[in-house]
């Protein structure tokens, strides 16, 4: 092979191995989405950010119905303690994702989830 | 525009309501514990943390809010003015004369998170029973404490 052909084979070979890292950095700021030396520290970061993130996500998510269901019991009469409590009686087996989105979008069934939560509860329920 | 239509009934749910609570035998720091969480609208099940969806309150009669008679005393706010050795403090009946809103809506901005106290610009207090906002409320809020003052109980 000519010097030539060989450089530029090897200038596609290098722009093959770069293109897959400047696909993960477009939208950077500045130089992290032309440069393939700033690219690639950006890009390390942005992938174990989003590993971790992906498990902070089922944390957060939880946490969101947890505070939603909070609110829809009490404004129903029930604290959220003695709320799941009484689901647990009642042994409804649905999980706090579906009765945080009941609680959201069908507030008539919510009110009757949270009757039935309120009868079965094992302590008297608490007038709020 | 049809009253019973999805997209009326999405304004209706996502609207902020104005909330009128008389704070005359309100306990301070109940009521300021209770305005907070309405604020930042964590009392609705459509709660979310990126959209600001709290509600508007109006308290009236701040100037009769409770507090223990110590603390009124012998608590203290204190604040640094930036030059040297000036360190200056005020206790809370001092500060309840200057100016009778101010240790409720200290005590709400306190109970805020540090990135949402804007939403105490949603607070509105007033020291008595006037205030500007009649148009606006849409609701009373009930407050944390039920008291009746000495001299307002019959003889029993």
């Amino acid at each position: 092979m000519s010097r030539k052909a060989m450089s530029q084979g090897m200038a596609i070979v290098r722009r093959m191995r770069k293109s897959r890292v400047k696909a993960l950095a477009s939208g950077f700021r500045g130089m992290a989405k032309t440069s393939f030396s700033i690219a690639i520290r950006r890009v390390h970061r942005a992938l174990k950010k989003s590993y971790t993130s992906r498990r902070l996500k089922k944390r957060d998510m939880r946490q969101l119905w947890i505070t939603r269901l909070g609110a829809g019991s009490l404004q129903h009469g029930l604290p959220f303690n003695f709320f799941m409590s009484g689901i647990y009686e009642c042994r409804i087996q649905l999980d706090k994702k579906i009765l945080s989105q009941l609680s959201m979008h069908e507030p008539f069934t919510f009110q009757g989830i949270v009757k039935m939560a309120s009868k079965h509860f094992r302590y008297a329920a608490k007038q709020w | 525009m049809a009253l019973n239509n999805n997209l009326s009934q999405m304004l209706r749910t996502h609207s902020t309501i104005w909330f009128l609570l008389n704070g005359d035998k309100q306990i301070l720091g109940r009521v300021a514990d209770m305005l907070s969480r309405i604020l930042l609208g964590l009392h609705k099940p459509i709660y979310a943390p990126n959209t600001g969806n709290g509600d508007c309150v109006v308290v009236t009669n701040c100037k009769t809010l409770i507090m223990h008679r110590e603390a009124w005393k012998d608590r203290v706010i204190r604040w640094h003015t930036g030059y040297p050795g000036q360190l200056r403090s005020m206790t809370h009946e001092q500060a309840h004369q200057l100016d009778p809103t101010l240790v409720l809506r200290r005590a709400v901005f306190k109970l805020l998170p540090i990135n949402k106290r804007k939403f105490l610009e949603n607070l509105h207090l007033f020291p008595g029973e006037t205030h500007p906002f009649h148009s606006n409320i849409v609701s009373e809020l009930e407050g944390p404490s039920n008291f009746t003052r000495l001299h307002e109980y019959t003889a029993e």
